[in-house]
This record gives C-alpha cells, sequence and structure tokens, in this order.
C-alpha cells in the first residue's frame, strides 16, 4: 500500500490518460473492430423537399454490398424520445431514415452496408433518389412567418415549444425608467468541432442475440436507453461502450439516428457493422451549436439599477427538435437576466425549425446567447448614463452575504464572491479606460463581462419541473478489494476534460489512499452506475463527485467499524491514514486496509451485525444547482481599415468552488475561452439561397489556432456551494460564456462612437463596414 | 478509394523494416493504421487540422495526403516510434508535465510537428513564443486552448542537448 501524506483534492494530479495519449495508445471509435462491415448513408443534397422515389437496385447488385436500407425498412421503428419535452412541445417522430421528406442537406436518406468502404461509397453512388424541390425555410423570421411553408404537416406552424418568465409590471417599469436600453443580439449558427468526427460500432452476440453498440457518447445510459426504444429490444440486451472521446463540447451528449441505424443493420446482418463520418459529412449529420437572436429592453434608473428586463428569444432549431428540443432557448431565457437582481421581468423564449441540421447541445447550452446580450446591454446602458461599466455590474451584482437567493427567472444562486471577484479581475487587469487619442486606423480598446454558469446540474425535482424528462442524479458504487485497492464505478465520462482522475483524487482522499490505488471504471452500461443526465451541464465533478464521495464515505465507515472491532477500540478512536486503521491515542496499533478487507471478505470475524463485502452504492441528487462565476477583461486592438482585430490580453477570473484539481480546471478555462474567441470572431456557419450549407471543410471554416490566442491570465476564487459532497461546483462551460461579450464590448469600446451590430462572430468585413459608415 | 493498381511499399516505420502492399490509391495514413500505427488519427482527410502528421524523413507530413506509394524508400516516424528516441521521449514526458493533451486526438499531431521542431532547433536557442506560436499553427486543438502545448514544446526545447536555455521560467496559470 502506497504512503498517502497530504488531501489530493486540490492537487494538480496527473492522468494516466495524458501519458497513454502521448504514447499513442488512445483507442477511439475509429480503432474498435476495423474490418467490420461498412455502412455509409447517402444524405439529401435538397433543403427542403418531396422524395418521389428512391432506386436502390443497382446499388444492391454492386459488389460487396451486403444490404441497402431506404425509409421503408425502418418506419415501424419506434421515434426517439427527446431529452427536454417542454409543455405543448412538437415531435417529429423521424425514424433514422427519412420516410417522405427530406428537411436540411444532409438527411439521412438511404444506408449501404457493404464489406469494404470502398464498396459501400461505391454503392451509394449508385442510389438515385427523386426529389420534388419545396420552399425551404432558411430563417427565423421566414420560419414564423404567417403563410410559412410547414416543415411537418402535423404541426400548425413553425414552432417548437415556447417558455416564459414573469414578474412584475414590465410596462410600467419601462416607461418610468430613466433609460431604457433595447437592441437585439444574435449568435450566429457555429459547428462544436470536435476533432474527431463521430462514428458507430455495433456487434451481436451470435450466442443470444446481445447488442454491443460502441459510440463516442458522453451519455451511456441514455443511449442505450435510446436504441433499445427505438429497435423495441429488452434493454437489459443492450449494452453501449464509450470508447476514448476525440472531444465532443456537447456535440456527442445525445442519442443520434445513426446510433439507432448501424445497431439496426448489425441486427439484421447478424454481423458486426461500423459507420465513420467524413469531415465533409459531420458539417451536416452532426449538430450545431448557438444560432438564437436575443430582443432584449431594458430599464434601468439613473443610478445604472436594472430596474425591467423584457426578453424575446427565438433559437433556430433547424429541421427537427432533436433531443435537446428548445432547452437551450429555456436556458438563455432562464439566465437572460444573469446573476442581476432585477424585480419586473418578461420574458419569452420558443424555437422553430428551419431547413438546416439540427442544432443541439454546445458547450454553453444557451448561457452564452443570454450572457452576450445582457452584457452588452450594461456596457450600453453605462456609456448612456456616463457610468464606469464595472461601476453598473458593481451596482446590480448581489452581495455575498444576500446568497443564497434566488434570481428573477428561479435560479438559485448558490455561493459566491460576485463583487470581490470582480475587483480582483479590475486590479489584475489595471482596468481604466484607455483614452480614445487618435491613432490613425488603429484603435485599443478594453471590455468587460461579468458571468455566470450553471453547473452540477440537477436536482431531479428541478430537472423535470423545467421540462427535463430526466432525472439530475447520479449513481456510484465505491468497492474496496480484498487487497485493499478501490474500484469506483461511475456513470461519469471522460472526454478530455479528466474527470476520471477527479473522481480519484475524491475517492483517495475519504479513504486516505493514493489516486493510483484507485480504477475508475467508466464508458459501459453493462459494469457502470447510472447516471440521470450523463456528462453534461458541467455536473462530472460536482455530481458525479459527490456520489463517489459519499461512498467513498461510506467504505470508510466500514472500515473504521472493522477497525475498532478488530483493535478492540472504539470506532469513534479509529482513524484512517496511511491505509491502515489506527487507534488515533496509540497509533502504532493499527490494522492494514488489505487485513480488513480480507476480513470481510471471509465472512468471518466481524461485528454481529456488519454484512460481509465492502461495496457503496450511493444515488446523489443534488439539492440545489451550483453557479460558478467570473469576469473577463480582453485588451484589443482593431485596425478600422481592414477591420483585423487582434486580441492582446485577457484577464479571466473564475470561481466553481473547491477546485478538485486546478490543471483540470485551467485546462476547461483555457479551452472555453479559445471556443468563445471562435463564436466571437471567426465561426459562422453560412447557407446559400437554396438552403446549402457554405462550410463543408475546415477550409471553409476557420477555428483559433495557436497565433491566435493572447497571453491569458488566469485568477480564481474558491467559494465551495454548500450543495456538493466536495464542495466543487462545475467549470467546463466557463471560458466560453463571457468572451463574446467582453470582445464585442472591447470592439465598441476601440470603436468610440462607431456602432457595432451585435451579431456575432464580428468578422473583419463587418467590422470594416461598420467603420466605412 | 478505388480499384487500382496494388503496390507492394518497402519502407523504414519507427526503425523497422516494412514491405507492406498498398490497396489501390491508399493514403498513407489509412496504411499507417492497417499497420497497427492508430496513433495517426483522421480529423478532416484533407490537410487542414493536422491530427494525421507524421515524420517522413526529418519533415512533418500530413499522411491524409500522401499517397500510401510514395512512402517507398522513406523513412516514417509515428507517435509509436516517439519512446525509442531521447528527444521523443522528452517530448512525451513533457506533454505529462504541462497536462498538453485533454481528448488526445490532435496529440500525435502535435507531437510529430515538436519533435520536427526539436531537430530544426537543437543547439539552438529557444525560439520566442511568437515564432513558437506560429509553427504550432500547423494543427488545431480543440480542447486545450494550446497553452498547455505550447508549454510543453517549451520544455522539451529547454531540455535538449547543448541548448542555450534563453527562456525565462514559464508563469504558469494559477
Amino acid at each position: 500500500m502506497t504512503e498517502p501524506a497530504t488531501a489530493h483534492i486540490g492537487q494538480d494530479a496527473r492522468r494516466p490518460r495524458t501519458a497513454a495519449f502521448a504514447r499513442g495508445e488512445g483507442r477511439y471509435i475509429g480503432d474498435v473492430l476495423p474490418e467490420a462491415a461498412w455502412l455509409c448513408v447517402v444524405r439529401s443534397n435538397c433543403a427542403h423537399a418531396r422524395i418521389d422515389r428512391v432506386e436502390t437496385r443497382l446499388a444492391r447488385a454492386a459488389p460487396d454490398v451486403l444490404a441497402v436500407y431506404t425509409g421503408d425498412d425502418v418506419k415501424d421503428l419506434v421515434p426517439p424520445q427527446n431529452l427536454w419535452q417542454l409543455p405543448g412541445q412538437r415531435e417529429a417522430n423521424l425514424r433514422p431514415l427519412a420516410g417522405t421528406h427530406v428537411r436540411y442537406v444532409g438527411d439521412a436518406v438511404a444506408a449501404v452496408v457493404a464489406r469494404t468502404e470502398a464498396a459501400a461509397r461505391a454503392a451509394c453512388d449508385l442510389i438515385v433518389v427523386d426529389y420534388t424541390p419545396l420552399p425551404a425555410v432558411l430563417t427565423i423570421d421566414a420560419a414564423l412567418a404567417a403563410d410559412a411553408p410547414r416543415l411537418y404537416a402535423h404541426w400548425p406552424d413553425n414552432v417548437v415549444a415556447r417558455c416564459q418568465w414573469q414578474a412584475g409590471d414590465v410596462e410600467s417599469v419601462l416607461a418610468a425608467a430613466a433609460i431604457v436600453v433595447s437592441d437585439t443580439f444574435i449568435s450566429g449558427r457555429v459547428y462544436p468541432l470536435p476533432l474527431e468526427p463521430r462514428g458507430v460500432v455495433a456487434s451481436v452476440d451470435p450466442r443470444d442475440g446481445a447488442l454491443t453498440v460502441w459510440s463516442p457518447t458522453q451519455s451511456v445510459h441514455q443511449v442505450r436507453e435510446g436504441i433499445a426504444t427505438c429497435l423495441q429490444l429488452p434493454e437489459h440486451r443492450v449494452r453501449v461502450i464509450a470508447p476514448d472521446i476525440g472531444g465532443s463540447f456537447g456535440q456527442k451528449a445525445c442519442l443520434y439516428q445513426e446510433e439507432v441505424l448501424v445497431a439496426y443493420a448489425a441486427l439484421q446482418l447478424g454481423q458486426p457493422v461500423r459507420w465513420m463520418e467524413t469531415r465533409a459529412e459531420a458539417f451536416v449529420s452532426s449538430i450545431h451549436g448557438r444560432d438564437v437572436r436575443v430582443t432584449l429592453t431594458a430599464g434601468f434608473a439613473s443610478d445604472g439599477q436594472l430596474l425591467a428586463v423584457r426578453g424575446r428569444v427565438v433559437l433556430d432549431k433547424g429541421a427537427e427538435p432533436y433531443r435537446t428540443s428548445i432547452g437551450t432557448a429555456w436556458i438563455t431565457g432562464a439566465l437572460l437576466t444573469g446573476p442581476y437582481r432585477v424585480a419586473a421581468i418578461d420574458i419569452e423564449a420558443c424555437g422553430v425549425v428551419t431547413n438546416k441540421t439540427p442544432t443541439g447541445a454546445y458547450r454553453g447550452f444557451g448561457q452564452p446567447e443570454a450572457n452576450f446580450a445582457m452584457e452588452r446591454t450594461l456596457d450600453i446602458a453605462a456609456k448612456r448614463l456616463t457610468l464606469d461599466p464595472l461601476e453598473i455590474r458593481r451596482r446590480n451584482l448581489p452581495a455575498a452575504a444576500d446568497l443564497p437567493s434566488t434570481t428573477a427567472t428561479g435560479i438559485g444562486l448558490d455561493s459566491g464572491r460576485y463583487v470581490e471577484l470582480l475587483e480582483t479581475v479590475a486590479a489584475r487587469a489595471h482596468w481604466s479606460r484607455p483614452s480614445q487619442a487618435a491613432q490613425g486606423h488603429l484603435r485599443k480598446g478594453r471590455g468587460f463581462a461579468f458571468y455566470m454558469e450553471v453547473t452540477n446540474f440537477g436536482p431531479s425535482v428541478i430537472t423535470n419541473a423545467i421540462g427535463v424528462a430526466a432525472g439530475g442524479f447520479d449513481v456510484a458504487s465505491v468497492r474496496m478489494e480484498p487487497s485493499g485497492h478501490v474500484t469506483v464505478h461511475t456513470g461519469q465520462t471522460p472526454m478530455g476534460q479528466g474527470v476520471e482522475i477527479a473522481l480519484a483524487q475524491i475517492c483517495a482522499d475519504e479513504l486516505q489512499l493514493t489516486p493510483t490505488d484507485i480504477a475508475i471504471v467508466h464508458g459501459d452500461t453493462q459494469s457502470c452506475s447510472y447516471t440521470a443526465y450523463a456528462s453534461g451541464g458541467s455536473r462530472g465533478a460536482g455530481v458525479g463527485g459527490s456520489a463517489v464521495a459519499l461512498a467513498a464515505r461510506q467504505i470508510a465507515e466500514k472500515l473504521r467499524q472493522l477497525g475498532a472491532h478488530v483493535l478492540q477500540a472504539a470506532p469513534d478512536e479509529i482513524d484512517l491514514r496511511d491505509g491502515h486503521a489506527r487507534v488515533r491515542a496509540e497509533p502504532e496499533r493499527s490494522v492494514a486496509f488489505a487485513a480488513l478487507a480480507r476480513t470481510a471478505y471471509r465472512g468471518a470475524g466481524m461485528p454481529a451485525d456488519m454484512a460481509a463485502g465492502l461495496e457503496a452504492q450511493v444515488v446523489f441528487d443534488p439539492i440545489n444547482l451550483a453557479v460558478a462565476y467570473g469576469a473577463v477583461v480582453v485588451d484589443l486592438e482593431v485596425d478600422t481599415r481592414t477591420g483585423l482585430l487582434c486580441l492582446e490580453r485577457i484577464v479571466f477570473g473564475h470561481d466553481c468552488g473547491t477546485q478538485i484539481n486546478p490543471a483540470l480546471v485551467a485546462g476547461q478555462v483555457l479551452g472555453g475561452i479559445a471556443q468563445g474567441i471562435g463564436c466571437a470572431l471567426y465561426e459562422e456557419l453560412r447557407f446559400d439561397a437554396q438552403g446549402l450549407p457554405l462550410a463543408r471543410s475546415l477550409f471553409d471554416y476557420p477555428v483559433p489556432l495557436a497565433a491566435d490566442l493572447p497571453p491569458i491570465e488566469l485568477l480564481h476564487l474558491e467559494t465551495p456551494t454548500p450543495y456538493s459532497a466536495t464542495g466543487a461546483k462545475g467549470v467546463g462551460e466557463s471560458g466560453v460564456i463571457p468572451i463574446p461579450a467582453a470582445i464585442a464590448n472591447a470592439l465598441q469600446d476601440a470603436l468610440g462612437n462607431v456602432a457595432i451590430d451585435n451579431r456575432l462572430p464580428l468578422t473583419p468585413e463587418r467590422i470594416r463596414a461598420w467603420c466605412e459608415q | 478509394m478505388t480499384d487500382g493498381i496494388d503496390n507492394d511499399v518497402e519502407f523504414n516505420l519507427n526503425g523497422v523494416a516494412v514491405q507492406a502492399p498498398v490497396r489501390g490509391h491508399e493514403m498513407l495514413a489509412s496504411l499507417l493504421r492497417r499497420r497497427g500505427c492508430t496513433s495517426v488519427h483522421i480529423g478532416c482527410e484533407e490537410g487542414v487540422c493536422g491530427a494525421c502528421t507524421v515524420n517522413i524523413d526529418g519533415r512533418s507530413v500530413r499522411s491524409c495526403l500522401t499517397l500510401a506509394a510514395q512512402i517507398d524508400g522513406r523513412t516514417v516516424i509515428t507517435v509509436e516510434g516517439l519512446a525509442a528516441r531521447a528527444d521523443g521521449a522528452r517530448l512525451q514526458q513533457a506533454f505529462v508535465d504541462q497536462h498538453a493533451a485533454q481528448c488526445g486526438y490532435c496529440t500525435p499531431g502535435f507531437l510529430m510537428i515538436a519533435l520536427e521542431l526539436l531537430a530544426e532547433f537543437r543547439g539552438q536557442a529557444v525560439p520566442d513564443e511568437g515564432e513558437l506560436r506560429q509553427r504550432l499553427s500547423a494543427a488545431i486543438c480543440r480542447c486545450t486552448g494550446y497553452a498547455p502545448i505550447l508549454a510543453a514544446v517549451q520544455q522539451a526545447l529547454r531540455q535538449g542537448p547543448n541548448s542555450a536555455a534563453a527562456e525565462a521560467p514559464l508563469d504558469r496559470a494559477p
């Protein structure tokens, strides 16, 4: 047994996975059963059309083809259930292959299974689809128009669902406000772009027909449930395994039709089948992010106090609700007022379908869109009131002593030192507004944004109440083996964030072992504990970790009881230290965990009322959400002739409560900042007038590279949440949330009285156009 | 891949002489993966993302844009061959020390780019951060924000034989 001395929570413990990746030993979906039969999907090249005919005769006769499937083959499958189900929500009830209509470029129409990739792709080219094109709905306004073509005949219009938050009398308050700021804030459609494209492998056990599906998913239990439901299989005979995941950021969080389709093919053919997305395919076949229009009207008193907020949030869902439905719009609406105190609100959020790839979960899940609107609004108000931008935040942020409290939209603010962190960031950044001395075409600007991030998602009572068809609890099993080592079973799935080492550190502290004594089992429905909301909602450390902590604590208690029995002392005289149970007053009276474990597994020599074994399972359902928060200052220079913007410095302060592993936390914040920069400046998915996507290649979709990142200084506070066992909140989405607003605020500062449009991304073309006006 | 002429290629893979049949117009990435070098990752098939980068005759090269048939007579290094080399092992340790991988999908590409940098700057002062960032812009990472990758490469460069340690100690993020 190793010699632990200090606490592991708070250490930059290294992930064994990092060394494995550096040796090239990652095992991703592309490495699973490489000789399995290949499935390739024929996808629509029309944005909206009726399918008149799918001709497959030549494909079926092509060399090495094992099967060809069309919508007819899968029309009796059960449609997937959606994760978010708001009252009155319309459902698309789609099957894995299109039936009568295609509704976006990329919609799956047919599938070929062949012995080799080459044979499958060649056979796909032999499939002919006759379409009758229909008018394409390509914008939010087009979708909402009274005479809009409807994507779904059984819907009265193109609206997926609506939700709202109301309090007080916004009209009266706005009428009496000293100033009213009103503008439209558009977060453009982006592509999450994990570097690894998606893939699925399915295999059927010839002995008993049990199905195994490999998929790089954040949600093995939810995918298992979905496949079992759609294919009407007994769920206990379906196994889903997540190999190493080459990035996800929410794009791989929910069930996809390809997971159903590949499983279907494997069952039909009785042999393993694999599907691997090409990059060009990935741009249309995996969910997009953001694409939200927020109209925000805010009334302020002359001292900057926020009095009333009217908000209208419209989310472009693309061609179907997808599993997340309007969940991101719900979050945008609920987070629209941020952490700020405001008495009167009138907020509505809805989602509309359009003839584009569906949108879904992408890091931030609606929070960046809300933050962009409110943090820009605060800056606009500050300018009109001649207040410092930091001052207007100070006047509206709750004081630490006022927490816990609840926002006007009902979001619980658990703990935090908002103003203190604001001041800390301001001091580090030496906050002051730069003088706007004319410098020719180069202008410097600095911008500020505050943010909150909802994490540890969430109490099952709340998740079910807000329209999530799932709880928010996590289950963990902690088992001490006869050798005294520990195996932890978790529902959390690593996708690069390192949750596996964080859980090992948490368990190590509870049992006074080291992380190397602890194995974390994850990513396999057969052996992993159930997770209600999987690895999303920034809940890995706070919710997954709490389940592990509490289960480990039960093992610790049993070790204390056993140790007391063996050492003939009272349990409260026993400490666990260095892999031993020791009598506190006489530390030389000790017994090793291995000896206690062997006693427990022998079933003799224990207290009379103690059951054999050393395994505990805990269901942790958080009492409340935990809100991480922070502030950022961005310095930039913009060339008003070219529109080119150069980020010069970022100071980012954050508070995610107790940090289990500071290196992992910093990694999440830095990675999120990079993606925020992408959303703010570079990334946009555009479509032409016929609905053809203009980005089908990384050449068309620039993302931040190493030279695009400025120096970033991180600082933090640790204000524990009372709502997790370790005090940890989540942090995975923090970096991405405030960056677009801060950059926009900095750009506006640089441009002075040249007003920017509040539309992301802030491309050089747009910046140049504003400067030329 | 289409049906084409099948060739045998002979090349040196991570220090071992290899003879392998090449299927039609197969790309080098596919051949290497078939030979067990699954560290070669496919991210885009068009040479932009850099995940497939390998080292051919000392240069970093996109294996997704290289025909397998082109490898005849060449010397190829992939991540699988790093541990046996002093500079490769140093790089791998630096990545571990600096937490320079999250999902790991881009990691092989950056390791190969860094291997080329270590050879190029052996015995010289460590390039400044701006130049290193330019060189590391040859590949995409979506997870890390690049800072720890940069730190790892700087560490490996500083630790190199005969290197003039011209860089100040790195400021780690708090």
